[in-house]
């Protein structure tokens, strides 16, 4: 299963070999800029859906179906840096690459939503009803006091998708949340998509009621 | 974008004959400009939306015309005068890329065991024999040769796997003819199967198909089934090309020996002039623009 993410303008294929190592892709072969993310894993290869070009987990193709006796491009599809870390993953589109995250705690991977806003307007949903704490090294992600004091925290992280839409991805403290703590996570942010979609408004974007 | 001259030189099919009944009426659009086609009386009449006639013939079961004031001839398939042959055209369909994209797919065998799985090719068989690749200067067409491809279910005809032989030739740039062994004649008689590509847009097309095949056995909505069925196949490649403009530029994107068809068809399209439909450098790099 390959997934396809956007970030601003970045359009990216995403994917885990079989041992889970997960790989971030620009989303296009190479050969005929076919979408990478309708590919399909084997093993620890990904295969094009168009040719069947086959790149290994560097990105260097290793097998051109049509034609199994030349040898392939050495050049290789072009990788971002893609990390898993407090129930996450993580990468980095582009040019400002900073450190990978490092998060204190245990976090295990709650919900992950996709909302109707600009980027901005979920932050302003995110401070109009929470109580919410920047990580100061990384933007676009905060940790939130939900459960009003008498239960874990989320982990909250913002990806900018494209103009007016935006995902918000949420782990959870600890290191085995319960189903019920899991399930109120995600009611955490089905609620606030909702408060986001319909109660805050850019200057240029009216509210959709 | 404006149009190039090698693009306006040529004839486009905007229908089949039967799209434009007498008395009817079809709105479509060629090369950004809106046009609308007409029966008066028995000849199909075609118009820009502003005003201005245009030429029409009507030939291979589509009513073609053309933005040019001295377009090239339309090019020539006798085949269309051979008897028992049967004809069967798709109608047009609306894909979301250049139209180079949808012909230069037309010309490629290297995906049928990944696009067209157990029916124009299969995974085992995935290898591409060597073919040639030709530019006839006198008819300015390219032509592919003794193409050959394992075939699970090469035709509606076809029952068992057969190594089927092909000849592509690219008639025009937004054209494509692909003739494919017959598997109930003797050999040296072809089975045609083409694409006429009206751009509607340098990222918008419809994509007029036929078959002109020798088959007893098919009616002619089991043909058509067959051709919607490869061709849905291919829609969905199509539509998912990054840029969706087709990059003529060698360098813009990796190919190997089975891309010989492409390569020469980019090529020739480049040395013509040809913009419609094609990427500037900076639409090809990841992260440049895109759809």
């Amino acid at each position: 299963m390959v997934h396809r993410v956007r970030i601003d303008r970045h359009d990216i294929a995403v994917w885990r070999e079989q041992n889970g190592t997960p790989h971030a892709w620009p989303n296009q072969c190479p050969h005929r800029g076919m979408r990478l993310s309708f590919g399909v894993v084997r093993g620890d290869r990904l295969t094009c859906a168009y040719h069947g070009w086959t790149f290994d987990g560097g990105g260097r193709c290793v097998v051109m179906p049509a034609d199994p006796d030349v040898k392939p491009p050495a050049s290789t599809v072009g990788t971002y840096d893609c990390k898993e870390h407090a129930g996450l993953l993580w990468l980095s589109a582009g040019q400002h690459s900073p450190q990978p995250p490092v998060i204190q705690g245990e976090w295990q991977p709650c919900r992950s939503i996709a909302i109707h806003a600009s980027s901005g307007r979920v932050v302003a949903g995110l401070a109009a009803t929470s109580e919410m704490v920047p990580l100061q090294s990384i933007p676009g992600v905060f940790t939130v006091d939900t459960l009003e004091g008498c239960g874990p925290s989320l982990l909250c992280a913002i990806q900018p998708v494209a103009a007016g839409e935006t995902m918000l991805h949420v782990a959870i403290e600890g290191r085995d949340a319960r189903p019920d703590t899991r399930r109120r996570g995600s009611d955490w942010a089905k609620h606030l998509r909702w408060h986001v979609e319909n109660e805050t408004a850019d200057a240029a974007e009216p509210a959709r009621r | 974008m404006s149009l190039d001259g090698f693009t306006r030189s040529h004839w486009y099919a905007i229908g089949r004959c039967e799209d434009v009944p007498k008395g009817g009426r079809r709105e479509t659009r060629l090369l950004g400009k809106d046009i609308v086609a007409t029966r008066p009386a028995d000849a199909a009449v075609v118009r820009l939306r502003e005003g201005g006639a245009l030429p029409v013939q009507e030939r291979y079961g589509h009513v073609w015309t053309t933005l040019a004031e001295a377009p090239r001839p339309l090019f020539d398939m006798p085949e269309f005068g051979e008897p028992g042959r049967r004809l069967v055209t798709a109608g047009a369909i609306t894909v979301r890329c250049s139209g180079l994209r949808a012909i230069e797919n037309f010309l490629d065998m290297a995906h049928f065991p990944f696009v067209h799985t157990d029916v124009l090719g299969t995974e085992s068989h995935a290898g591409v024999a060597p073919y040639q690749v030709e530019l006839r200067q006198k008819s300015d067409e390219i032509w592919a040769t003794s193409c050959r491809m394992f075939q699970p279910r090469a035709a509606a005809a076809a029952t068992d796997g057969q190594m089927t032989e092909y000849m592509y030739r690219v008639a025009q740039p937004f054209s494509a003819i692909l003739y494919k062994t017959c598997p109930i004649r003797p050999a040296g008689v072809w089975d045609l199967i083409g694409l006429f590509v009206q751009p509607r847009e340098p990222d918008l097309c419809d994509i007029h198909s036929f078959v002109l095949v020798f088959d007893n056995e098919n009616t002619d909505v089991a043909l058509l089934h067959f051709q919607q069925m490869i061709f849905i196949q291919d829609r969905r490649i199509l539509e998912n090309q990054v840029p969706a403009l087709l990059p003529l530029d060698a360098r813009a994107e990796a190919a190997s020996r089975a891309d010989l068809s492409s390569m020469v068809y980019r090529r020739w399209l480049m040395a013509n002039g040809l913009r419609y439909g094609a990427a500037d450098a900076a639409d090809s790099r990841p992260g440049g623009r895109t759809a």
